[in-house]
């Protein structure tokens, strides 16, 4: 009770490349990056484009749902704000409009009931004030 | 590399707690090396040293080395090894330097184990940190047991697979008195009953952490042929990227990694073919990247890396021999160069308990960071 909670790691809002990403994920959108010059998506972002090089990127709202790639279940953790939380899952997860995978935290569903390709959906979690973390859950099986 | 060999081998002693300093036992290997092929310290005139831990300046201040020509740093995390001997046989291909040093030496148990490493040495620290940390996700073990479980779910690789690989290193450990885990053999009840780290990935699925060093020679094959041990020849070596080399899951090819692009060339460039490779040094990180490697080395093909692992197929006496003393699982993690050395152990006709009847190709492998990866094809 008295223990003092351990802070996770936690993002920077104001990157340079992810700001971006960072705020729309704080208004509950989830965006990937795609180049103004020649329309290739790309993920993670980067401050480049990997198809033409110095270009302008701008962010390209999607939907928000994809399939379970791939995933690992984390039983060993020495980040101590997760030490509590074990296990937990963390997916890659192939998004249905737009070609990226994205990382992240697996909630909703028991670790040992994660199927490969099952339907999922984005979730966000505040983790700070301004701050909020895309997840993911069983397609229409969680609150938002 | 036309007309290059390693002439010299050196290690120290693996523990949990070496006691003394990675500059210690830096110089100790190198030491060692130097004495191995019948060179003085003073003969060495090219470093090559690891990304992490001590530096080029470090051994040329430890050894008292005269006059270094050649110093250069690999960043192919634990590619880094096998990228670096590459390195040291370019540069005394070209004339750069004339006797090169290769070595890693680390207290990766007692002093900076890997999370401290990756921190340092990661490319991508953005994604990392930003899109990887906050959820949890933070560790070697949990990126590769994501490409092991979408591997089981196309070609249907097993936990038995998985296991095969780990009772095989820990079986060729008991005949290396060298190796951590000397005395300690292993059952399969054993492996799956073990703690699960990072599903599927359990506890003897990872390699363990080590205190110590290893270091090698290389010089020209004339020069060589003068000195104290039969050449073993650089006869082949390459490395490779993969598509996004910052980031796992985002290449148009999911399992297509550095060693994918490397090894063809460094086969060509010994010509030879995975078919004549008499025992492989695979950089056994994680049992799953040995049947990953085996498949994009060229091995066995996309997919039949666990039936190749399966039945005895990587142990001694088996269709491929791998790492015979141990390896990273069973020996000791000193990023790969206990492999290297191994190498040059085995052509010599060294191995004594371990050894390939007739070893006369010999391949490398390293793997690091993201799926960057080098391949080494030594030949007697």
């Amino acid at each position: 009770m008295s223990a003092q909670r351990a802070t996770p790691p936690l993002p920077d809002p104001d990157d340079p490349v992810l700001a971006g990403y960072w705020a729309a994920a704080a208004r509950g959108e989830l965006v990937v990056q795609r180049c103004a010059a020649c329309d290739r998506v790309q993920w993670p972002p980067r401050d480049t484009c990997g198809g033409c090089g110095p270009a302008e990127l701008r962010w390209l709202l999607v939907a928000g749902t994809g399939s379970l790639f791939t995933w690992t279940v984390v039983h060993h953790t020495t980040v101590a704000a997760y030490a509590g939380a074990l296990p937990f899952a963390v997916g890659a997860v192939e998004l249905d409009d737009a070609p990226a995978r994205m990382l992240g935290r697996l909630r909703g569903v028991p670790p040992e009931q994660l199927e490969t390709d099952m339907p999922l959906e984005v979730a966000f979690e505040p983790v700070a004030p301004g701050i909020a973390l895309p997840v993911w859950q069983p397609a229409g099986g969680g609150s938002r | 590399m036309s007309g290059t060999c390693v002439a010299g081998i050196g290690m120290t002693e693996f523990s949990r707690a070496s006691g003394r300093s990675a500059e210690r036992l830096a110089v100790e290997a190198a030491t060692a090396a130097c004495e191995d092929a019948g060179l003085p310290t003073s003969a060495v005139d090219g470093i090559v040293p690891f990304p992490f831990g001590p530096s080029a300046e470090d051994l040329i201040a430890g050894l008292g080395l005269p006059d270094v020509t050649f110093t250069a740093v690999p960043h192919l995390g634990g590619a880094s090894t096998v990228a670096g001997l590459r390195l040291a046989a370019l540069a005394v291909a070209n004339g750069a330097a004339s006797c090169v040093l290769v070595f890693v030496a680390r207290n990766g148990r007692s002093g900076s184990r890997v999370e401290q490493r990756i921190g340092v040495l990661l490319p991508g620290q953005r994604y990392r940190r930003q899109l990887e940390h906050p959820h949890g996700f933070t560790t070697p073990a949990q990126w590769y047991s994501m490409i092991a479980r979408r591997h089981m779910h196309e070609f249907g690789t097993t936990r038995e697979h998985l296991g095969a690989v780990a009772l095989a290193m820990r079986a060729h450990a008991q005949l290396n008195p060298h190796a951590q885990m000397h005395g300690r053999p292993m059952t399969m009840e054993q492996y799956r009953s073990s703690r699960p780290i990072a599903e599927p990935y359990l506890l003897l699925d990872c390699c363990q952490e080590t205190d110590g060093a290893g270091a090698v020679l290389v010089v020209a094959a004339d020069r060589a042929r003068d000195l104290r041990h039969r050449p073993v020849h650089l006869s082949g070596l390459a490395e490779g990227h993969p598509d996004s080399p910052d980031d796992l899951v985002n290449r148009r090819d999911f399992f297509t990694v550095g060693l994918t692009r490397a090894a063809p060339r460094a086969f060509a460039m010994a010509g030879v073919t995975p078919s004549d490779v008499d025992a492989a040094m695979i950089y056994d990180c994680f049992t799953f990247e040995v049947i990953q490697q085996l498949e994009e080395a060229g091995f066995c093909a996309r997919g039949d890396g666990g039936p190749f692992v399966d039945d005895g197929g990587i142990a001694l006496g088996g269709r491929l021999p791998v790492n015979p003393h141990g390896g990273l699982l069973s020996d000791g993690h000193i990023a790969g160069m206990n492999h290297v050395v191994e190498a040059v152990v085995q052509l010599r006709g060294d191995g004594g308990e371990r050894q390939v009847p007739g070893a006369e190709v010999v391949a490398v492998t390293g793997w690091g960071d993201m799926g960057d990866g080098a391949i080494a094809v030594l030949t007697r």
